[in-house]
């Protein structure tokens, strides 16, 4: 059983490095927390569903998924965080909530609160390998969170994008006064951000045909866990944590007494970040202050 | 809030401001149901589909001209599948003048909402609740249109022992938070299990599943390990549904068996060949055209209204089609009018409920026994081929 358990483990810790990658990327650059960032992860896949619904081609309805989700984050960047100061330290933050808030309100109005059936018959098959069994679609989305977070380091580091990316990071107003485009590279950040949340969120439909508005509360509480324990800003860092976050959980809920697993997983949480402020690569938040 | 402003955003709040006479704004000229439904939260399905259902009682009633030439009106609450709510609920329906009040569905929520309609002298009517006593706690006041989960649990215990004679581990699980689910699996199962020669195998480490999860493939590992005969699922329909395809996809096919509101079109499509066994008062393919007609009226409304939620009606929503109508009866026995004393009338129905006799509802005639739930018949359910097949 413990080895099904790691594999387990390993497949939902993938959805939550995929979350948490696109959640730390926002944070590297604005300092702030993008809170809306788990309801663009449920509204991808509804536009998904309405575009199915509609009579478009399955590959092209998520794909129009992913595209709403990015395109709703350059929304939310201009709407909940390019009219704020960035000496406001909870605007973002409060901005964001609230505009995820109204994103929610709105998919339950137009589609109620009950689980809706999400299949697009796009389920790849399962890969055994003795007794333990391991789920096409998120062995898949492993693989993709892997590929994703080599993509974003060497986006990051190996280009124009990623060097503007990262002068403004250092500071926003040195960077201006260089010539780099920040509010330009900040909305390209936020695309890129949210369709991350968004592609996580189509993932987690596909593999579990069901999606619901209230799908990304549950994440959304680990996705933050992740990006502090990996490291403020930090891809690799966001990438391991919600591996280790994902197997962790799983190993409480199938070895800690009835009752206590939740709480093991949040008091490891507050050990690991206790030991390691500065996250799992020691390049997180401390790093930048120092 | 004011009440108008509660039910217009009641409905927003339930995606049902399609549905033509959910009471859009009160009128001063009509006789009015209160509904404390579970329209969000946890069991948010069972409170659509229970809407519909009573609307369609409603319209009925209305298109036949009401009850004594005054037409019939809903005040809807939504008690979010919180206890805590559902006494809110309870006191803003109380407040509203509503002549009765129809749910809240679940046992959690009537827990609560019960002593306080009980205290307020106002008619509550369960139309899903099954955890046995809550009623007889709270007389007069309170009755239930629907089961006792420990008839149906005794019965079904029975059944599984006859058809699976060399059975004997179960193991069991529950929704952690839940207080419908852990009275299931941690009190009314166990006596007929162990009578039957069953044993739960994890008693003393059951296998708690948050509300929220969506993976399912921690827990069903765990049942694997434990090698079981039966599964006892203490856990929503819904969550139930994501289970067996996670348990099928990892070869567990063994028998499973729930309690009351498992005979959902969901379990069955997800079940597919899997035998999964429950209990309900209420036979959808009963051959009376009372249960023919309602059957498919509530299928077509749901379609409409919930698109892609089962549309097979489950013993909530006969029950609750059915109390519209007891209740209707009971306002023109109480001779009902918009000007009557509240007071007077509901005192009325609560007397014409406690001595309601041989009632003929949908496929079923029910009373209502001395502690205020209604006597139905036990029916037990088996799914196979994605349908589920009466015993």
């Amino acid at each position: 059983m413990i080895a099904q358990q790691l594999v387990n483990g390993l497949m939902l810790g993938s959805v939550y490095a995929l979350i948490g990658i696109g959640y730390t990327l926002v944070f590297g650059v604005l300092r702030m927390l993008n809170l809306a960032h788990a309801y663009l992860f449920m509204a991808a896949p509804f536009v998904a569903l309405s575009l199915g619904a509609a009579g478009v081609h399955p590959a092209f309805a998520l794909a129009g998924g992913l595209g709403a989700a990015a395109l709703l984050g350059m929304v939310l960047y201009y709407m909940a965080f390019r009219p704020i100061s960035s000496q406001h330290a909870l605007g973002g933050f409060v901005t964001s909530l609230s505009f995820g808030i109204v994103l929610q309100v709105i998919v339950v109005n137009r589609f109620g609160t009950l689980a809706k059936p999400f299949s697009f018959g796009l389920a790849l098959p399962d890969i055994e390998i003795g007794p333990v069994l391991l789920s096409g679609l998120q062995a898949a989305s492993l693989v993709v969170s892997a590929a994703l977070m080599v993509g974003l380091l060497l986006l990051l580091k190996r280009t124009r994008f990623g060097r503007n990316v990262r002068a403004i990071a250092e500071n926003d107003t040195a960077a201006l006064l260089l010539g780099v485009p920040v509010p330009r590279n900040i909305l390209a950040v936020f695309a890129l951000s949210s369709g991350l949340a968004g592609l996580a969120g189509l993932m987690v439909a596909l593999r579990f045909e069901q999606i619901g508005a209230y799908m990304g509360d549950h994440y959304a509480t680990k996705a933050l866990a992740v990006i502090v324990i990996g490291g403020l800003g930090d891809v690799r860092g966001a990438m391991a944590a919600g591996l280790l976050l994902g197997v962790f959980e799983v190993l409480f809920q199938a070895y800690a007494p009835t009752g206590w697993s939740e709480a093991f997983v949040w008091l490891l949480l507050i050990g690991v970040f206790l030991l390691k402020p500065e996250g799992i690569f020691g390049t997180g938040v401390q790093r930048r202050e120092v | 809030m004011n009440p108008r402003r509660r039910v217009l955003s009641g409905l927003a709040a339930t995606g049902l401001a399609g549905l033509p006479a959910i009471g859009r704004a009160q009128s001063q000229d009509t006789l009015k149901i209160g509904l404390n439904v579970e329209r969000t939260g946890v069991a948010a399905s069972y409170g659509g589909h229970m809407l519909i259902a009573a609307q369609i009682a409603l319209e009925e009633l209305n298109a036949a001209g009401g009850v004594g030439g005054s037409k019939l009106e809903f005040v809807i609450e939504d008690n979010r599948s919180s206890p805590e709510q559902a006494v809110i609920a309870t006191r803003n329906l109380e407040k509203a003048g509503v002549l009765s009040m129809l749910g809240p569905i679940q046992s959690s929520q009537c827990r609560t909402a019960f002593p306080a309609a009980n205290r307020a002298s106002l008619v509550a009517i369960s139309p899903g609740s099954g955890a046995p006593g809550l009623t007889a706690q709270n007389r007069p006041w309170t009755f239930r249109n629907a089961a006792i989960d420990q008839f149906i649990i005794d019965e079904l215990v029975a059944t599984l022992r006859k058809r699976y004679p060399n059975a004997k581990n179960v193991v069991a699980l529950l929704e952690a938070k839940d207080a419908y689910t852990t009275f299931l699996v941690k009190t009314v199962a166990p006596p007929p299990l162990e009578k039957n020669g069953f044993t739960i195998v994890n008693k003393d480490a059951l296998i708690e599943i948050p509300a929220e999860t969506t993976d399912y493939s921690v827990f069903v590992t765990r049942i694997k390990a434990l090698n079981p005969d039966l599964v006892l699922l203490g856990i929503q329909f819904e969550s139930a549904a994501r289970l067996l395809r996670e348990a099928q996809r990892q070869k567990l096919t063994v028998p499973m068996f729930a309690g009351l509101g498992y005979v959902t079109d969901s379990v069955a499509d997800a079940a597919k060949d899997m035998e999964v066994w429950a209990g309900q008062p209420f036979d959808p393919n009963a051959a009376d055209a009372a249960t023919q007609a309602f059957v498919k009226t509530f299928k077509a409304h749901v379609e409409k209204e919930l698109p892609g939620q089962y549309t097979t009606p489950t013993y909530i929503d006969a029950g609750a089609y059915e109390t519209v109508r007891i209740l209707a009866d009971a306002f023109k026995a109480a001779g009902a009018t918009p000007k009557s004393n509240p007071a007077e009338v509901r005192t009325k129905v609560r007397d014409y409920l406690a001595g309601l006799k041989s009632y003929q509802g949908l496929g079923n005639s029910l009373s209502i026994n001395a502690d205020g739930d209604a006597v139905k018949p036990t029916l037990l359910y088996r799914t196979g081929g994605g349908k589920w097949t009466k015993v």
